[in-house]
């Protein structure tokens, strides 16, 4: 009588067998990949190279990422490579401080995007050019009120363009909608937009006298800084908040110690040491020699 | 009766000179008045022409008309007119007529300025229309002494006028030439004061420039002692850079045969693992863990340097 396998092999080898069937159906119900050519491949994967270093805050090797990614693009007529790119190569001029290298990259006429247009007034603010900037933004205004992703970024520059003109009160009406617009919509921010709102409020606020409220908007801005973990804003903050403490100190009868505004910005001297910010440093040394000796 | 005879013939010959020569003078006298009558143009044809003038000075009735300086007719008549002008008819030989345009104009002349006046007829640009009989033709005098000396006058007053004035502010004892003259005498006893100073000084600077001189001459003499040291001390570090420069060498000789074998090796082995690495993404499972090729997008930052209102100074 010939021997019979036992049960539990059978069962083990309808299990393979159902595995493989499984894993041939799902390769084959998966959709077939779509063949990216080479050179196209190899231009998207230099731009996502730089695009995550300048999420990890190399800007010097972002910058040069991009560039080589435009020329990449460039190779390939690939019209909407070309202008993405030179849209992330503006971006990283105006976080080196850069504003006329961004405006450079945004010569071509033919690009009338929303974005652009925001770039542009972004370097030409920068470049203290604040008539054409308003202009730019004023333009863009009508045709991005409510569902527009671009509408918290179109504020915060007319913010940061009312208290450059010197008319808190605008800022301070800006900024609060950039709040609001953010608020409704959680994916169009991560955080970063929200920080920035809070941080011009604050100023505003300043400039405007209300310094009880800075110092509460600064310590929103603060603590969303701290979450992205961004020095230079961090830095910048903690400044932010001396001078608001300062004011606070002399607005009071008799005017209170300085204490809590000489801590602001020693803080802010810090954090630009560790982190290599020459120029927030020397800011910070500068406002705590201003500082009355205790 | 021969002696009557005779008489007779003789009385008939005389008769015969007689009227021979009475009729030959006939006809000299004759000539000599066709002479004269043609002479004075009476079988001449002739054109009449005219012209207005605003005055008749210098024109008189049988006063010469030419072309070219060349007489073809004569002023006939001379008459006042009721506005004051004068109308002048001339006749000019109509064998001349074809000189005579119909723009031509009658121009007063005088010969040498204080000559004689003489009409002169100058014919117009337009020589396709001559002039007919009875046309009046345009009138101009030509300048004369008077206009000479008027034009003269005209333009030399204006330069006496500027001679007098300038001549008027080179004597003003306050602005003009005595003024001028004391205050270059003042500065030049400024200036003579200044070059004494200036002497003095170059004085001192001289003085100066020797104690200078010196101070360089001593550190000259310190400069050569240093040199003379590095000059002892050079030769030695020259064998020690030569000896360095012979190992740096044998080094980049033996890493020219071994570098450029690894590096392809390894450009080699990245690009298998490149290959293998895509290859990898297309197969399935792999390829629904791993994101395909696409555009990346990074986030909007309206101020990315916490910059407010203000402007980086770091620029560009």
């Amino acid at each position: 009588m010939p021997a019979t396998r036992p049960p539990i092999a059978w069962l083990t080898l309808l299990a393979m067998l159902a595995g493989l069937a499984g894993m041939t159906m799902g390769g084959c119900s998966s959709a077939p990949k779509v063949v990216v050519p080479p050179l196209l491949e190899q231009a998207l994967s230099i731009e996502s190279d730089a695009a995550r270093r300048y999420q990890r805050g190399e800007l010097e090797a972002a910058s040069r990422g991009f560039a080589e990614a435009v020329r990449a693009f460039v190779a390939i007529d690939d019209g909407a490579g070309i202008a993405r790119n030179r849209h992330h190569l503006a971006r990283v001029h105006l976080a080196r401080g850069k504003p006329a290298a961004a405006l450079q990259q945004l010569v071509d006429p033919a690009d009338t995007s929303l974005d652009a247009d925001l770039i542009r007034a972004q370097a030409l603010l920068g470049l203290q050019r604040h008539d054409e900037a308003e202009t730019k933004l004023r333009k863009r205004l009508p045709e991005c009120t409510e569902a527009c992703r671009h509408g918290p970024a179109l504020q915060l520059l007319l913010a940061r363009l009312a208290l450059a003109t010197s008319h808190p009160d605008q800022a301070v009406r800006h900024a609060q909608l950039a709040l609001t617009l953010l608020a409704k919509d959680a994916t169009l921010d991560d955080g970063r937009e929200q920080a920035n709102a809070y941080r011009l409020l604050a100023q505003a606020m300043l400039a405007g006298g209300a310094v009880e409220q800075a110092e509460i908007a600064a310590q929103q801005a603060l603590t969303l800084d701290r979450q992205l973990a961004l020095p230079e804003k961090l830095a910048r903050d903690w400044l932010l908040l001396g001078e608001i403490r300062q004011q606070i100190a002399l607005r009071q009868t008799p005017p209170s110690s300085l204490v809590a505004a000489r801590a602001a910005y020693r803080q802010a001297q810090e954090i630009a040491t560790a982190a290599g910010l020459s120029e927030l440093r020397t800011a910070a040394e500068a406002a705590l020699m201003r500082l009355p000796v205790p | 009766m021969s002696l009557l005879i005779e008489h007779e013939i003789d009385s008939a010959t005389r008769r015969r000179g007689t009227r021979r020569f009475l009729l030959l003078s006939l006809l000299i006298i004759v000539a000599l008045v066709t002479a004269m009558l043609v002479r004075q143009g009476l079988f001449r044809h002739s054109t009449k022409l005219s012209f207005v003038a605003d005055t008749a000075q210098d024109i008189s009735k049988g006063q010469a008309v030419q072309i070219a300086g060349f007489r073809v007719g004569a002023v006939t008549s001379v008459s006042l007119r009721d506005d004051s002008r004068v109308v002048v008819e001339v006749e000019v030989d109509s064998g001349e007529m074809h000189l005579v345009t119909h723009d031509a104009r009658i121009e007063l002349r005088k010969e040498g300025l204080v000559g004689s006046a003489k009409l002169e007829i100058i014919p117009g640009p337009d020589k396709t229309r001559l002039a007919t009989s009875e046309s009046r033709l345009a009138f101009t005098r030509a300048d004369g002494l008077g206009a000479l000396a008027n034009q003269v006058r005209d333009e030399f007053v204006p330069i006496l006028r500027d001679i007098k004035a300038i001549t008027g502010t080179l004597a003003d004892p306050a602005t003009g030439l005595p003024a001028t003259l004391a205050q270059i005498r003042g500065t030049t006893q400024s200036l003579n004061g200044l070059l004494q100073n200036g002497d003095r000084q170059v004085g001192e600077i001289g003085g100066g420039a020797t104690r200078v001189l010196g101070a360089a001459e001593t550190s000259l003499g310190h400069l050569g002692r240093t040199l003379e040291t590095t000059n002892k001390q050079l030769p030695e570090l020259l064998d020690r850079a030569q000896r360095v420069l012979q190992h740096t060498e044998t080094i980049s000789a033996e890493a020219a045969a071994s570098v450029p074998p690894a590096l392809r090796d390894g450009s080699a082995t990245a690009a298998d693992v490149r290959d293998i690495v895509r290859g990898a993404k297309q197969t399935w499972p792999i390829s629904t863990m791993v994101d395909g090729p696409g555009p990346s997008r990074i986030r909007t930052d309206s101020d990315p340097r916490a910059e407010g209102g203000g402007a980086s100074n770091a620029g560009n």
